[in-house]
This record gives structure tokens, C-alpha cells and sequence, in this order.
């Protein structure tokens, strides 16, 4: 049963967000080997609880995501869009945030499992911010960096969509900034979650959009 | 003479009984464009229906309760099938109007990217006038829907032709917009600017039904569109994740209080299995075993009722 979103009828309509080079970057949250391959972070944590079944609903949605993050990456670059990666990682234990120290959702900046995979990965020129939160603006240069390039509008994709996608949609909002959620470009702990997710993000400058239509907007064929 | 025409021929205006303005009999979106991930195992949450003995199994007992007629929905692209209906209507007693024109981008037939406006108009013009695919049986509704915020592209290419079929023929136009998108257009409904859109192309306001008002309602904005002449449709009755059927009843009471009552019509928009009967679900008789008695509860007299489901639908069907 999807949920209902009676706030959302209060509201005026989500103003239109424009994707172009000038105005939009695309945010990769955390897609790298901790959070997408299954012998590394979440699944090496779950393996060693003997319960990886457990994620099987996520590895499904990692499967589907990851051709739609690498199509997303693409096209980005192809109309001039600057691209930003994120991922779970710290240089030391003693620079872990607080959540995730409880959480033990960050791997450690030398490890495996902190590398990007072959690909997305990003390129020389691309700014990578390592973190230990769920929300991309805390504690990081991203909102300074996307200032001085101008960037207006966001699009954004990568993991787990019900905690560091959503979270950083929803400040990204708050900042500013148009936000567009990918719905086929992210990952959540379940289906329930992701459709969870996806019906209850549009509202304020938050829109969802699979990536089929994002490409049409980058392309200027949908508004 | 006036008439109205069903999958079983003409009709006259006056034998159209109770009627449900916007529904589903048969219909499979797995033949549009896939669009977003799928869990494994699961068709998604994509509307099919795909049974005829179940169709006709619900759709008889609804004439038990008192249903005399049906606006089917589905396009060409996706599993509407005329001859089906023929049988589900000779079979249950319930008189069925079948639609021609087109829903969202994504489940466009191929030859919408090929075709002028005016070769989609054509087409249209015969589903109306002489039949589907060569079986006899003529559509009684055209249809226009919108799946984006605003109406461009593909979609605004076929909403032309819709409103040049109108034209031609007569037969009023019923619109979809995408639920998905209340949020992000002016009023909650794609309706006042695909009324623009079909009124510059030439179509009449008086003969348009804006669908899906009940998704994202605003008596305002509901107020406007009847003032300007179109028809309003409740059609997704018993969807509480768009909203409560107790809001629905009160935006009657409220539009009766507005004497806006000779443009609303009903319908439930049953789509998927899970909602029909059969599944465990409401059904399509939820309209009338459920939601009708809220409209008596809040006052509203059966004669104004009738207005919705009988007087209403048969002056939004009538042909000349």
C-alpha cells in the first residue's frame, strides 16, 4: 500500500530544475566497494553475522542501480556537468563521526573497501569527498565547492536511499538547491524502503525521476 | 437523433442507467516502455488485468448492485481489446464504452513518433466512426493524457489530434494526468492546462472531462474548471494513498454547495488485481456500496446523486 501525502497537497508545485552545465552538477552518494559489492561493507558485515540473505533485497536494487549510475556519470560528463562522488571513508577511527562509529558504516581510507570501483569511479578534476555521515553537506566542502562553480541544481543518485540519499536530498533543499532523486540510480535497504523513498521525497525543490527522463532533461527534451 | 455508443452499438441516451466514468476491464502495462527498477518476481505495481472470467464474475455482480454502464479506459498500446469487451458486455449485461486515443509517453503506440497530428486525428476519427481494426465496434470516448508537469512532446503532439478527432466527431475527450506528478503542477492536476491545450486546437470545454481531480483536489481550482464548462472526475474512489474517500465526500458536498453539481462524475479507476474483489480488494463495487452512502451521510439528496452517475455521464456521452 503505497503511503498517502496529504502535506504535499498544502504546497505550491515543485518549481522546474534546469540541468545544464551551468546551473547542475550530479552527486554519486557513496557508491563504492563498501557500499555496492557484496564480500565488502554491508555484506562482509552481514556475512560474518551469517545473515547475508538479509540484504539480498538491496544487492538486488545495487544490480539494477549501477547501470543507471554509470549512465547517469556519463551523460553528465557528456553535456559538461560537473560530477561529485561521495563514500563511506575515513583516513583514521578517530575522525569517524559518532553515528557511524555505533553504526560501523565507513571503511577505513587504505582499505579495499573504500576504493571506487573501475567504474563510476571519477575522473582527474572530479572532487571526492570522503565521510562518515549520512548527510554530504556535514562537515564537507561540497555546498562551498558547488557555490563557486555556480551550481544551482542537483541531481542525485548512489546509496542507501533511505538514509544518505534522502537525507541529503532534504538538505540540499534546505540549502537551496533543486534536487533531483534518481529512482533507479539509488539502492535501498529494501524494496518497502525504496518505494517508501521514492512516493514520499517529491515535495519543496525535491523531485523523483527515473533516469531515462533526467537524460531527456539534460538533453532539453523534457522540462 | 442522439446517441451513445457502446461496444455493442448505439444506444439511446436514455437507457444509459448508472454509470461508471472511468475504469479498467482488461489492460497490460507490461507493453510499455519499462521505466524504473523492478523487484524480481513482482510485476511492479504495474496495472494488468488479464482475466475475463474474473472480469465478468466482478463486473456481474456490480450490475447486481445496481451498475448499468462503464467507461473502459485502456488504450490500444496496452491491452485495450474491443472484441473482449463485446463478450464481457453481452456476457454481464453491463453496457461498455470503449476509448480511442492515447495515454502517457511511455505506453504510446510506435506509430505515434511516425504519424502527423493530423494522420493520428484520422485515425482517431475512425475509431469513432467506423470501428477498431477492422471489427465494427466504434469507441464512444476519446482520450488525452498527460504524464509530465506540463504538456510538450509526444504528448502535447497527441493531444491535438484528440482535439481535432473531437471536432470531427463529437465525442467528448476524458483526460489522465500521472498521480506521480501532483505534487509538481499548479492546482494538483494536469486538467486547466490540458483544457488551454485542447480549447486552442478547437476542442469544446463543455465536452472534456478532467480526470484524476481527486488526487490532489483544491476546491478552487475544481470551482475554475467547472466554471469553465468541463466535467470534473472523482475516479480513483477507494485509493486512499491519493486520499480519503471522507475528503472525497466532503469536496462533493462542497462543490454541490457551489451548484458546480451537473459536472462531477464517478468512477474507481480499478487497474490492478489486487483491487478487484476476487484479489481481496475493494472491488469496483466499493463506489457504490461504500462511497455513495458517505455522499448520503453528508446530506447530499439521491436526486443530485443520480446527477453524478446517471445525468451527468449520459449528457457527457450523448453523440448527435
Amino acid at each position: 500500500m503505497r503511503p498517502r501525502c496529504p502535506f504535499g497537497n498544502l504546497t505550491l508545485p515543485v518549481p522546474t530544475t534546469v540541468l545544464t552545465r551551468e546551473l547542475a552538477a550530479l552527486l554519486v552518494l557513496d557508491v563504492h566497494h563498501f557500499s555496492v559489492s557484496p564480500d565488502a561493507g554491508y555484506g562482509r558485515l552481514a556475512k560474518e553475522r551469517g545473515i547475508f540473505s538479509e540484504l539480498a533485497e538491496y544487492y538486488e536494487q545495487v544490480d539494477q542501480a549501477l547501470p543507471n549510475v554509470r549512465r547517469l556519470v556519463a551523460t553528465s560528463r557528456a553535456h559538461g556537468l560537473r560530477v561529485y562522488f561521495t563514500r563511506l571513508t575515513a583516513a583514521a577511527a578517530g575522525e569517524v563521526s559518532p553515528n557511524a562509529r555505533v553504526t560501523g558504516f565507513w571503511a577505513r581510507a587504505d582499505a579495499r573497501e573504500a576504493a571506487f570501483l573501475a567504474d563510476p569511479a571519477p575522473m582527474a578534476g572530479e572532487m571526492t569527498i570522503d565521510k562518515t555521515t549520512n548527510n554530504a553537506f556535514l562537515g564537507t566542502r561540497l555546498h562551498e565547492s558547488l557555490q563557486t562553480a555556480g551550481v544551482r541544481n542537483l541531481v542525485v543518485c548512489g546509496t542507501l536511499a533511505n538514509t544518505g540519499v534522502q537525507q541529503t536530498a532534504r538538505e540540499a533543499a534546505d540549502r537551496g538547491y533543486g534536487v533531483v532523486v534518481a529512482t533507479d540510480a539509488i539502492a535501498a535497504e529494501t524494496w518497502s524502503h525504496l518505494a517508501f523513498v521514492s512516493s514520499t521525497l517529491t515535495s519543496g525543490t525535491i523531485r523523483v525521476r527515473p533516469v531515462a527522463q533526467i537524460v531527456e532533461m539534460m538533453e532539453g527534451s523534457r522540462t | 437523433m442522439p446517441y451513445i455508443e457502446t461496444v455493442t452499438g448505439r444506444i439511446t441516451p436514455e437507457t444509459l442507467g448508472v454509470t461508471y466514468a472511468h475504469e479498467h476491464i482488461l489492460c497490460d502495462q507490461r507493453r510499455c516502455r519499462k521505466e524504473g527498477m523492478l523487484q524480481p518476481g513482482t510485476d511492479g505495481g504495474l496495472m494488468v488485468l488479464d482475466d475475463e472470467a474474473i472480469a465478468i464474475r466482478e463486473l456481474g455482480e456490480l450490475v447486481s448492485l445496481g451498475a448499468d454502464a462503464m467507461c473502459e479506459m485502456t488504450m490500444q498500446a496496452w491491452g485495450r481489446d474491443v472484441v473482449a469487451f463485446k463478450r464481457i458486455s453481452e456476457a454481464t449485461g453491463l453496457k461498455i464504452i470503449a476509448t480511442a486515443g492515447f495515454y502517457i509517453e511511455s505506453c504510446h503506440p510506435a506509430f505515434v513518433a511516425e504519424q502527423s497530428i493530423e494522420q493520428l486525428a484520422e485515425g482517431l476519427i475512425r475509431e469513432v466512426k467506423e470501428g477498431v481494426d477492422g471489427t465494427g465496434i466504434r469507441c464512444g470516448l476519446l482520450k488525452s493524457a498527460v504524464g509530465r508537469q506540463v504538456v510538450e512532446g509526444p504528448e502535447l503532439k497527441c493531444a491535438k489530434a484528440v482535439a481535432r478527432a473531437q471536432r470531427a466527431t463529437g465525442a467528448t475527450i476524458t483526460t489522465h494526468t500521472s498521480g506521480s506528478m501532483r505534487f509538481e503542477i499548479l492546482g494538483g492536476n494536469i486538467g486547466t492546462l490540458l483544457l488551454d491545450v485542447l480549447a486552442e486546437e478547437g476542442a469544446d470545454p463543455g465536452r472534456v472531462i478532467i480526470g484524476h481531480t481527486d488526487e490532489n483536489a483544491d476546491i478552487r481550482n475544481l470551482t475554475t474548471q467547472c466554471k469553465r464548462g468541463a466535467f470534473i472526475q472523482f475516479d480513483v474512489i477507494g485509493k486512499k494513498h491519493w486520499m480519503l474517500d471522507e475528503t472525497r465526500a466532503d469536496l462533493v458536498r462542497e462543490l454541490v454547495d457551489r451548484g458546480q453539481e451537473d459536472h462531477l462524475l464517478l468512477g474507481t479507476d480499478r487497474n490492478r488485481k489486487f483491487e478487484l474483489k476476487s484479489y481481496g480488494g475493494i472491488g469496483y463495487a466499493h463506489l457504490l456500496t461504500a462511497f455513495v452512502p458517505m455522499l448520503r451521510e453528508r446530506g447530499i439528496p439521491q436526486a443530485t446523486i443520480d446527477k453524478f452517475l446517471i445525468h451527468n455521464p449520459r449528457r457527457a456521452l450523448t453523440m448527435n
